[in-house]
């Protein structure tokens, strides 16, 4: 059993209206930008994350497990003229 | 905050000065057209997307009034968000009742607060599961290895480092850029073609306003301070793919407005050697109304530096159309600032205007 947390840092000044993340298909509940997923069996996994805002915002997330980084993501941004961003990464436990 | 509103300040006086010019050049282009300089703010403070704190000053030849607006944004578990904002709005200086561009709000040249609640949502995200995942690695992250120095930690396989790979100069040279539909392809496994945000909201919104008018027979000035108020519900819908925003917002108001301006002298002659008494400006208290008011926006971001906000707006009761369409050159995103031309015109006198315009720069989404 691994318990994998996630922590989101959006860009400061409400740029980004909203983010979700997703890990081996299910959608992770995020409260004060922090969110926990339990991986049982060990192996590679897929994070993904969608977000809206304005063009040039910014989205980090890292992901540990029993505070060890097993997935970071810098700065994931919207493009400019979208409203939009995606993106994924490959992990492993 | 602090920092970024002493640099707009700046820029915006810079920015006025230039288009000032450019708004005398305009004049005589028509005598149907009147020429005004102006700046306005985007509808990031006053729009019912807007979810920004803010403070914008707004000012039209003679006249400006200043806004104050603070939001709470909450998160939902499905991706949504709503906004809580409370919005102040004063006019100051000289002349305040021109103050607002071509409107039929009849709360725009009021000392107001509003209170406004929005509730949005994207449908149409998808789970790409590990559909993009090999293209990741084989295909995108090769290319970006190419123009980053083979900095393979920095890659993040996301929508805008893909899209980077379409008009990176070196790559396009090469010709081994990707192409636009290989970008649109691997948005689209995030999400589908007709994937859109949509919002509905409510805001009401209470104040004064003061009038100066002259009786209609003493021609002596007097003073008055009416209470407005207003009751607003819209819907709105972004289409991802179309880069933007339909609006509808129908309002409930009751405010007043001044009688009609004019030069009235007395009948009464004057003594010897004194002069005759006259008054120009509103003659007659003014009247109270209470309308509906429909109005429809259609805000489009065509290239990078060029947009507009399509504005038309219907007063059912007394039977008034206005168009305005600002059209923005955008062109400096580091101060926030923008400015633009602005056309307006309304059924009232069947009279067109034209403006030259600064402030915040265009948004699809606030």
């Amino acid at each position: 059993m691994s318990i994998v947390t996630l922590k989101v840092s959006a860009t400061p000044g409400d740029t980004v209206q909203s983010y979700w993340v997703t890990v081996h298909g299910k959608r992770l509940k995020m409260t004060n930008d922090e969110g926990e997923i339990d991986l049982e069996q060990p192996g590679k996994y897929i994070l993904v994350w969608h977000f809206i805002g304005r063009e040039g915002a910014t989205l980090g997330i890292k992901g540990e497990v029993d505070g060890q980084t097993v997935v970071q993501i810098k700065q994931s941004k919207i493009s400019a003229g979208e409203i939009a961003g995606a993106g994924i990464a490959r992990f492993e436990i | 905050m602090d920092k970024f509103i002493v640099k707009g300040l700046l820029g915006a006086v810079a920015f006025i000065a230039a288009l000032a010019s450019a708004g005398h050049a305009l004049a005589g282009a028509s005598e149907q057209i009147d020429t005004a300089v102006r700046t306005v703010g985007s509808p990031s403070v006053s729009g019912p997307l807007a979810a920004d704190n803010a403070i914008q000053i707004q000012a039209s030849s003679g006249a400006s009034n200043v806004t104050v607006k603070a939001s709470s944004k909450r998160s939902e578990s499905d991706g949504g968000f709503s906004v809580f904002s409370l919005t102040g709005q004063t006019p100051i200086g000289k002349g305040a009742t021109d103050a607002s561009l071509v409107t039929l709000d009849g709360l725009a040249n009021g000392t107001t607060l509003e209170l406004k609640y929005s509730d949005s949502h994207l449908v149409g995200s998808l789970d790409p599961g590990d559909t993009v995942e090999n293209d990741c690695e084989t295909k995108y992250k090769p290319l970006y290895l190419k123009i980053q120095d083979n900095k393979a930690d920095s890659f993040v396989c996301d929508t805008d480092t893909v899209k980077s790979l379409v008009s990176n100069k070196f790559l396009v040279a090469k010709k081994i850029a990707l192409s636009q539909a290989e970008y649109d392809d691997f948005k689209r496994k995030f999400y589908n073609t007709n994937a859109y945000v949509w919002s509905w909201g409510l805001s009401t919104k209470g104040g004064y306003q003061d009038f100066t008018f002259y009786d209609a027979t003493s021609l002596a000035k007097s003073k008055q301070r009416h209470s407005l108020w207003s009751v607003s519900v819209f819907g709105a819908y972004l289409p991802l793919e179309k880069l933007s925003a339909f609006t509808a917002t129908l309002t409930v108001e009751a405010a007043y407005k001044d009688a009609k301006s004019s030069t009235q002298c007395l009948q009464t002659p004057p003594a010897t050697g004194a002069f005759l008494t006259c008054a120009d400006g509103p003659i007659g208290e003014p009247s109270r109304s209470t309308t509906q008011i429909l109005n429809l926006e259609w805000r489009r971001q065509i290239t990078d530096k060029v947009a507009f906000s399509l504005q038309a707006s219907r007063d059912f009761k007394n039977k008034i159309s206005t168009v305005q369409l600002p059209v923005y050159f955008i062109s400096d995103a580091k101060s926030g600032l923008s400015g633009g031309l602005t056309l307006g015109w309304t059924s009232e006198d069947h009279k067109a205007s034209l403006g030259v315009f600064v402030g915040q720069s265009f948004k699809l989404l606030d």
